[in-house]
């Protein structure tokens, strides 16, 4: 009797976990007959890179395919653009505020000359996104090196020259750059390795080409940890209950949260746009190392513009003191009433600096 | 009312939650139920409260704590940010004061931020390795979550700002985490239990989890 009873009750056991998993299964999957997608499959959650996405203007250099367009007419000088992060992008070279966010698609949008691309009409514009950033493919740990974002920057300039002369007789073996935050940082380290390849270099707020330049930066930035409570910080955190970083896809939606938000001193606009974050790289130690950029830029016969935003020129007085030095001939100039995001809200303030400096 | 008991425990162990930072009563046989509070960092600043019952259940010959939680980030303190989880501890092997005792949970949680909206539907195991005295209790953790649904709504800033295409629906592959760490916590007067844990969280790969690099809770509880 006391067997029957513990079989009966076991089998009651049984009936009722089998019909509490169906009921969970019920209510989990209500609307059933949806499809359920795949966080790793690209283009669901973000753009997908030139590696997925064919329709993408691309170039084939240095081994790898990137995420790169040109403006203008190739007659004249060449202008190349390096964008921020490490593992930003170029969109919000190619856009301005108060107008429709640049397409990843050319054909799609509503003008042609948004943003620093306005300098098409005097200049051959190269805008591209460098390796593991934006929408140019994705790499493992390890596969990206800064010396590698030198090498690659070298064999764009020399596609481009050798495009100008293929393509117009045109010989040249120098060219302009504009270089946008962590861009900076690594158009010095090319300088320092090819001083003769750039004619005039303009920073707008580049990152710290020295120790004591990262170092200044850090002292007067702060940090995440003091950052507990801001909203950014918050949703940046919660999102981790939800969605782990163990692939590119997950990993660069996640990092998009702290976007223009993350340092106060920086006063962006939240509002700028990009297509994609590349996680990997942002957290690589491509701004950190120790490495010589500088010991070579004796050698560097063009000039240097470093242009400020108002607004992050009071947060760090002391950064431009420390950079300009660095470089043989600098000029500085402010722009009023921006910061991090200058190039995206005053495009027209900043394009006039370009074109002026480099005359 | 053995059979509602039955029922009742196979119930809650199979939505389990996991227990995190809390007291631990299954030593303690006077009495039944135990709430608590508790407040830290995990995976960002958060609250919770939760209620625990000891069951008795016959079939298993032993204590099986069973709770539900609550939790709410504390500096966006809303039901669009906050998780539900129910579960329930049991130990597993003990020998003396030490024990080994296992975590089984079930968690619902939602999350909404400037980009998306995110419902997400998991389940947890920790087993926790230590000494379960009656006044006190010292342990390592070991835990491995899964995240096996979410439901993921972007907003209009994301499309206007940054992708257009983004895709709205049903997820799998969020991934799992694993997280390491050590627990303690002690009773005053019999009634009052303070509780702490630390913990290490990684990816289920074991990269970096990208958030907090630690969880640390902090507990108070009452029981009756």
């Amino acid at each position: 009797m006391k067997n029957y009873s513990k079989s009966k009750t076991m089998k009651t056991i049984k009936q009722f976990i089998s019909l509490i998993i169906i009921i969970c299964a019920s209510i989990v999957f209500s609307g059933c007959d949806e499809e359920v997608y795949d966080m790793d499959e690209p283009g669901n959650l973000v753009p997908e890179t030139v590696a997925e996405d064919p329709l993408l203007p691309r170039i084939e250099v240095n081994g790898t395919f990137f995420h790169a367009e040109t403006f203008g007419d190739i007659n004249n000088p060449i202008i190349i653009f390096l964008h921020g992060g490490p593992g930003s992008d170029y969109r919000a070279m190619i856009s301005q505020i108060g107008v429709e966010n640049a397409s990843r698609y050319p054909e799609e949008r509503t003008i042609t000359n948004g943003g620093l691309s306005q300098l098409q009409d005097e200049y051959f514009c190269v805008f591209y996104d460098q390796r593991g950033a934006g929408l140019s493919p994705r790499f493992d740990k390890g596969e990206v090196s800064f010396d590698l974002y030198v090498e690659d920057l070298d064999a764009i300039i020399e596609y481009y020259l050798d495009q100008k002369f293929q393509e117009t007789g045109i010989q040249e073996n120098q060219v302009y750059i504009f270089a946008w935050s962590y861009g900076g940082t690594l158009v010095t380290g090319y300088i320092n390795r090819y001083p003769h390849r750039v004619k005039d270099v303009v920073f707008y707020e580049p990152g710290p080409f020295t120790r004591e330049g990262y170092d200044y930066f850090i002292e007067n930035t702060t940090s995440p940890l003091k950052q507990i409570g801001k909203d950014w910080l918050e949703q940046y955190l919660l999102s981790h209950d939800h969605i782990t970083p163990d692939e590119h896809e997950r990993a660069d939606f996640q990092m998009l949260l702290g976007a223009f938000r993350s340092n106060p001193q920086f006063h962006e606009n939240i509002n700028c746009p990009l297509w994609r974050m590349g996680t990997l790289v942002a957290n690589e130690d491509l701004e950190k190392e120790d490495r010589d950029n500088t010991s070579n830029l004796a050698a560097f016969p063009g000039k240097m513009l470093f242009i400020s935003g108002e607004l992050t020129y009071n947060e760090y007085p002391g950064y431009k003191d420390i950079q300009m030095p660095c470089y043989p001939q600098s000029e500085f100039t402010v722009v009023e009433g921006v910061g991090h995001t200058g190039p995206w809200e005053k495009p027209d303030e900043i394009s006039t600096l370009i074109r002026n400096f480099f005359q | 009312m053995k059979k509602i008991e039955i029922i009742l425990t196979s119930l809650l162990l199979i939505v389990s939650i996991q227990l995190r930072a809390q007291s631990v009563i299954f030593n303690d046989k006077t009495i039944q139920n135990n709430i608590y509070l508790r407040t830290g960092i995990e995976p960002a600043s958060m609250v919770a409260f939760g209620y625990q019952r000891n069951l008795h259940p016959n079939f298993l010959g032993q204590t099986v704590t069973t709770f539900a939680e609550w939790n709410f980030s504390a500096f966006r303190f809303s039901p669009k940010n906050s998780e539900v989880k129910v579960g329930g501890i049991t130990p597993l092997f003990q020998k003396s004061s030490f024990k080994i005792v296992n975590n089984l949970n079930i968690s619902a949680g939602s999350v909404s931020t400037r980009h998306f909206e995110s419902k997400k539907f998991a389940a947890a195991d920790e087993i926790a390795f230590g000494f379960y005295k009656a006044k006190w209790h010292l342990a390592m953790t070991a835990e491995y979550e899964k995240i096996f649904l979410n439901r993921i709504e972007h907003t209009d800033f994301y499309r206007e700002n940054y992708y257009e295409d983004a895709v709205d629906g049903w997820y799998k592959g969020a991934g799992g985490m694993f997280q390491f760490g050590l627990e303690t916590g002690r009773t005053f007067y019999q009634k009052y239990d303070v509780h702490v844990e630390l913990k290490v969280p990684f990816t289920e790969s074991f990269n970096s989890y990208g958030g907090s690099p630690a969880h640390l809770n902090l507990g108070i509880g009452y029981r009756f």
